[in-house]
């Protein structure tokens, strides 16, 4: 029987590092560009966070065009944060056309271990615009001006959102909020400008 | 003479068995990966009886290809998986309620859009691995576009999957030789030295 011709390793595909890092090299000077400019407060960035238990806490907000109702908020089923009410959440959402915070502090609960979010330490303060948050808790000192309460929520015009009809709700042209401390269930906010952003891990949270 | 199969150690068929000519290799079947079973005089030295590799091979495999081996080899599988996963991240950190998302307007949509179309990009790259040179460039720039449009790029763990994803799918080239590491390399010189040995 004549030998056979040996078996070779069939040719594949492969990354070529040199290729990947021409791309990779712009790409991550770009992302680091990105936060840098972010962190000095140049670029807004959108957040849209739900289902997630969500705590802000900052030193002051003051806001025009505020809005505030009730809303019952149903999340994903079979949700891991349902607990025991059924996957619906009694909420507060409050609506700020434009909102300004000082050392605002923000934290998610990855499973044990909380993302934790800083910005606006400096003088330069976080800039929100369309901020919209479901709240299970809010806490702090506030004041406001011209505030309307016991409007109907689907009636409202300040905050620019409109709630459901038949809500009872409060609106007012500007707020103020110090030592503010809110456990949110969505945070919607169109844009953000998050000076001094500073990202980190623990366990604490806010 | 009786007409059999060469064991290694014969001489070629029709010339005399003197010490000139080196065994011949095992002879082995075409589809087999492994060789038939290891010369007789090579048996003094373990970590090469295994590996008795002719010289028209030089890189033994390590271990027998499967069907899903050979099929990853033919496309950007691990970038276009990175970006998959990149752009699902993203996704799952979102999940606002339809009705705030629909009052934001089109500004919140992009929040949805970009992630969506990163995960479709991951997809199609592994489906489709010619336009991979596409879907990697439009990859990258919808990861970094998802910094500013969705929760800092899924909290930038969706952002660095998906950038990885991408350079990882611009790297890929296709039909490559496979490679031959220092190790194999050195094998190979110790069994063709071996075999040159009368």
């Amino acid at each position: 029987m004549a030998p056979s011709t040996p078996s070779v390793p069939a040719r594949r595909g492969r990354v070529r590092l040199r290729r990947t890092a021409l791309m990779g090299v712009p790409a991550a000077a770009a992302a680091a560009a990105l936060v840098v400019l972010t962190a000095q407060g140049a670029i807004a960035a959108q957040f849209s966070i739900s289902g997630m238990p969500f705590t802000v806490t900052a030193t002051q907000l003051q806001g025009t065009g505020f809005e505030q109702y009730g809303g019952l908020d149903n999340m994903a089923p079979n949700s891991p944060n349902a607990g025991d009410t059924g996957g619906q959440e009694l909420v507060m959402v409050s609506a700020i056309k434009d909102a300004t915070l000082a050392n605002l502090c923000q934290s998610v609960d990855l499973g044990g271990v909380d993302l934790v979010i800083h910005a606006g330490g400096g003088s330069k303060l976080v800039a929100a615009h369309d901020l919209v948050t479901d709240s299970s808790t809010i806490a702090g000192d506030a004041s406001f001006k011209n505030i309307e309460i016991g409007g109907d929520a689907s009636t409202f015009t300040k905050g620019d959102s409109k709630g459901p009809s038949g809500v009872f709700g409060q609106q007012a042209d500007t707020v103020t909020i110090n030592n503010l401390r809110q456990v949110n269930y969505a945070t919607t906010a169109a844009a953000f400008t998050l000076p001094g952003l500073h990202m980190s891990f623990n366990s604490k949270g806010c | 003479m009786v007409s059999r199969d060469p064991v290694p150690g014969d001489a070629p068929e029709g010339e005399p068995a003197d010490g000139r000519f080196p065994a011949p290799p095992a002879p082995r079947e075409p589809s087999a990966r492994w060789p038939a079973a290891p010369a007789p005089e090579a048996s003094g030295d373990p970590s090469r009886d295994a590996f008795a590799a002719p010289p028209a091979d030089p890189a033994p495999p390590s271990r027998p290809a499967g069907a899903f081996r050979t099929w990853r080899g033919r496309r950007p599988f691990a970038g276009g998986l990175l970006m998959t996963l990149g752009g699902a991240e993203i996704l799952v950190t979102e999940k606002a309620s339809i009705g705030v998302v629909v009052h934001i307007g089109m500004q919140g949509l992009t929040g949805y859009l970009i992630p969506a179309v990163l995960v479709v990009c991951g997809v199609l790259t592994i489906v489709n691995p010619a336009q991979r040179m596409f879907y990697s460039v439009l990859g990258v720039l919808l990861a970094l576009g998802s910094w500013v449009t969705s929760n800092l790029g899924g909290f930038f763990a969706g952002l660095l999957l998906g950038i990885l994803g991408a350079c990882l799918t611009f790297g890929w080239v296709p039909d490559q030789e496979p490679r031959t590491g220092p190790l194999r390399r050195r094998r190979a010189r110790r069994a063709a030295a071996a075999d040159a040995r009368p």
